[in-house]
């Protein structure tokens, strides 16, 4: 359900690769690690996130309310996205959407 | 740079190198060269600037230099899970390395803009440090420091601590600045 956005949390967009897929990972609860694996698997090897940016990245989300902490388990704090996480998220779909659709109506829609 | 040091069976050497917070890349690659030669960082000093390595095999490591905003137990973690393995630390900083192989050199960020908060937190120790100092000279004990024997002779590792905070600070003000232009 979409939430009323902070300041704060206004200031990720326009969002970088790495914060977007971040947040994109966490739909779903998952650990650090589980974060890299994913995103590496679903851009097919082209992002490997690094440590220090996947660390440093969720302590500020987390601080700034996007992502919150579902369980710590051997170390490893398991994240999922805040309703607040997930408008930031879908604002930042519907910006790319609007990239993509015009991209496409200028460049591959064919003219008589 | 002292002259390299081996122990007796030859497996062990002990070299200082000379590095500061705005000349990390200058240690990370003196670190790579020496493991691209068969020689591995084994432990460093609690400052950080006399490295003892251990020959091995010659080998591609990636070696960077961490100085977090804070550290929790997950930092730990996260770093080794990504396949990092912390080889020394001090007063905030941490050395890792990687090993790998092709052309891909892993690294730490994606982008610059966390290096760029790193010398943001070091210029602002730096600008805390000098005003401090600048604080002290220009406090009750002026007097001091110009008008006795003694004082004169304080002044001068006292001057030469404000010259290296002032340099520090233009440094890493310098280097910002290139990352800066860097940035996509």
């Amino acid at each position: 359900m979409p939430v009323a956005l902070t300041a704060v949390q206004r200031s990720y967009l326009p969002m970088s690769e790495a914060a977007y897929y971040i947040l994109l990972s966490l739909t779903v609860p998952r650990h650090g690690y589980g974060i890299m694996q994913h995103v590496e698997t679903i851009t097919g090897g082209r992002l490997v996130l690094g440590p220090g940016t996947l660390y440093g990245s969720l302590s500020r989300m987390e601080k700034d309310g996007l992502i919150a902490v579902v369980v710590e388990e051997n170390r490893r704090k398991v994240y999922v996205v805040t309703d607040a996480g997930r408008t930031l998220l879908q604002e930042e779909l519907a910006r790319l959407k609007e990239l993509v659709a015009n991209g496409v109506a200028a460049l591959e829609v064919s003219r008589p | 740079m002292s002259a390299e040091t081996f122990t007796r069976d030859g497996d062990t050497m002990v070299r200082w190198f000379w590095w500061s917070s705005w000349s990390t890349e200058r240690l990370e690659e003196w670190l790579e060269e020496q493991a691209s030669r068969g020689w591995h960082l084994e432990k460093a000093d609690r400052l950080l600037l006399r490295c003892r390595f251990r020959r091995g095999r010659p080998k591609k490591v990636r070696y960077c230099v961490d100085f977090p905003a804070e550290v929790s137990g997950d930092y730990y973690t996260l770093y080794s899970d990504a396949g990092w393995e912390l080889v020394a630390t001090s007063t905030g900083w941490y050395i890792w390395r990687a090993e790998y192989t092709g052309d891909r050199r892993p690294e730490l960020f994606n982008d610059v803009q966390p290096l760029i908060e790193r010398n943001n937190r070091l210029l602002l120790i730096c600008a805390l440090g000098l005003m401090s100092q600048l604080w002290i000279f220009l406090g009750p004990a002026r007097e001091w420091f110009l008008s006795t024997t003694v004082g004169n002779i304080v002044l001068i590792p006292y001057v030469l601590v404000l010259f290296i905070l002032v340099a520090g600070a233009g440094a890493l003000a310098a280097q910002t600045q290139r990352l800066r232009q860097r940035k996509p």
